[in-house]
């Protein structure tokens, strides 16, 4: 078998793996208790490692924040000299099993959605969106808020989700996703349909479970008004279907891609652990308001490209015609980067349909070698977090070059004879 | 219309191919032109030994 019949077969075997995984959502739990290696005085963050003295400034606020939210400090000052001093572990949520929207901050307390893949034996977490909260640039005010938002994610939604959840059968991500494409989501930036289909395969749960009636007002409050809310189940079940495909041999394919802000990270499944990084892009799109520009946003941050990762979001782009008005494109534009997806991925994923391309699946499974080769990266779609903290707009962008580059690098050394 | 003398531009109203930057369309849309827009960047520097390393990979 050649070198090129070798890298072939192995990323067959990755895009069958995501095609062959079967990810249910089962449960609401504290990081605490579910994540391997979880401690008290860590705190995760998303995108790859970076050290915190690095870190853009919401990811940096926010992992003090999380520290003092923690009970583990009571001022600011002692909580960053601890964090200098090495006294707060802070790692990427990705080397935990899990996966963190926007700066991606997930401490002890954090409620996760936990969604487990039985045939891959694989888990995928997520956080629980805290909603909206921009337009407050007081930094006081906007920190004061998200801890507020924080502690009744714990307090209360964790909770009442959790024991709704686990009072029914475990619900099939899967088939929320390929229902959603079909109602105008491409299930990154716009997750209206797939949450309303959450909302109603859990309804009844959370009246049979919750029998505080303000407590039901609010949750079902929340899930009113976060239109975003299922992209946290497509999240965890992206992590925990990217993570089936670590560490095959030979493969060239992508097993995950993410950002915090400065840097754009990817891991390659025949590479193993190692992160290829290069600066992140910045993002071209459209501010909630107008008192919003470029010199407010903070460039390309999040753990929520796992969906591109498993083919979805940007690399399905034209399933969602309305998130065009956000890049100021065209339906014609969509369908040409999916075609464009096309060109640098393994196969279609044919559990996920695009409708309105006569049903083609989705592009799935990145492989550095076509990235290179065709000279086109993933496109990202993704929100838009202001420097202050807070999501001000949404559009999208493309995985720098560089990152693809260097994996490509890297393989050549360790799979080429010498 | 017009008439330019330009054979091209006589008669018919311009349909225009915009090939890369896209803000070149875009204001000729904004005059009411049909613009197909072509996406396009200049392809990056060529780099010997990483194409000899994609041929081998390929």
């Amino acid at each position: 078998m050649t070198l090129p019949d070798k890298i072939a077969a192995a990323n067959n075997e990755a895009l069958s793996r995501f095609a062959a995984a079967r990810p249910v959502w089962v449960d609401v739990r504290p990081a605490i208790d579910v994540l391997p290696g979880m401690t008290r005085a860590t705190v995760l963050h998303a995108g790859p490692p970076i050290a915190w003295q690095d870190m853009c400034n919401p990811q940096k606020m926010g992992v003090v924040q999380a520290v003092l939210h923690e009970g583990l400090a009571e001022t600011e000052a002692e909580a960053e000299q601890m964090i200098l001093q090495g006294q707060i572990v802070v790692a990427p949520c990705h080397e935990y099993g899990a996966v963190g929207g926007m700066a991606g901050i997930t401490s002890a307390s954090s409620p996760l959605a936990v969604v487990h893949d039985p045939v891959h034996n694989r888990y995928g977490y997520s956080q629980l969106f805290q909603g909206p909260a921009s337009g407050l640039l007081n930094r006081d005010e906007y920190n004061n808020e998200a801890r507020k938002r924080w502690r009744w994610l714990e307090t209360v939604l964790g909770p009442v989700l959790g024991a709704a959840i686990r009072s029914i059968p475990p619900i099939p991500v899967k088939p929320m996703i390929a229902r959603a494409l079909e109602m105008g989501d491409e299930c990154h930036n716009r997750n209206s349909a797939g949450s309303a289909v959450i909302l109603n395969a859990i309804a009844l749960a959370l009246y049979d479970t919750c029998t505080d009636r303000a407590l039901l007002q609010e949750t079902l409050a929340y899930l009113k008004v976060n239109e975003q809310f299922s992209l946290c189940l497509s999240m965890a079940a992206g992590k925990a279907m990217a993570d089936s495909i670590k560490n095959i041999p030979y493969s060239t394919v992508v097993s995950a891609m993410c950002r915090n802000g400065v840097e754009f990270g990817i891991k390659v499944s025949g590479l193993g652990e190692q992160w290829f990084t290069a600066p992140a892009n910045r993002i071209e799109g459209l501010y909630f308001s107008s008192e919003w520009g470029d010199a407010d946003a903070v460039p390309d941050i999040g753990d929520s490209s796992i969906m591109e990762t498993i083919g979805l979001g940007g690399h399905a782009q034209a399933a969602a015609p309305a998130l065009q008005q956000f890049v100021n494109g065209s339906f014609a534009r969509a369908v040409s980067t999916v075609q464009s997806m096309q060109l640098i991925t393994v196969g279609q994923l044919m559990e996920f349909k695009i409708p309105t391309m006569d049903f083609i699946g989705v592009p799935a499974g990145i492989d550095i070698r076509k990235v290179v080769q065709q000279g086109i990266t993933p496109v990202i779609d993704t929100a838009i977090a202001h420097c202050k903290g807070g999501v001000i707009g949404a559009g999208q962008t493309q995985a720098p070059e560089g990152c693809f580059t260097a994996a490509l690098r890297a393989f050549g050394k360790a799979y080429q004879p010498s | 219309m017009t008439d330019t003398g330009n054979p091209l531009l006589a008669g018919q109203p311009p349909c225009v191919v915009n090939v890369g930057i896209d803000l070149f369309a875009e204001t000729l849309r904004q005059q009411s032109i049909t613009v197909v827009q072509v996406l396009w960047k200049p392809p990056p520097p060529q780099d010997d030994d990483l194409l000899n390393l994609l041929d081998s990979l390929i």
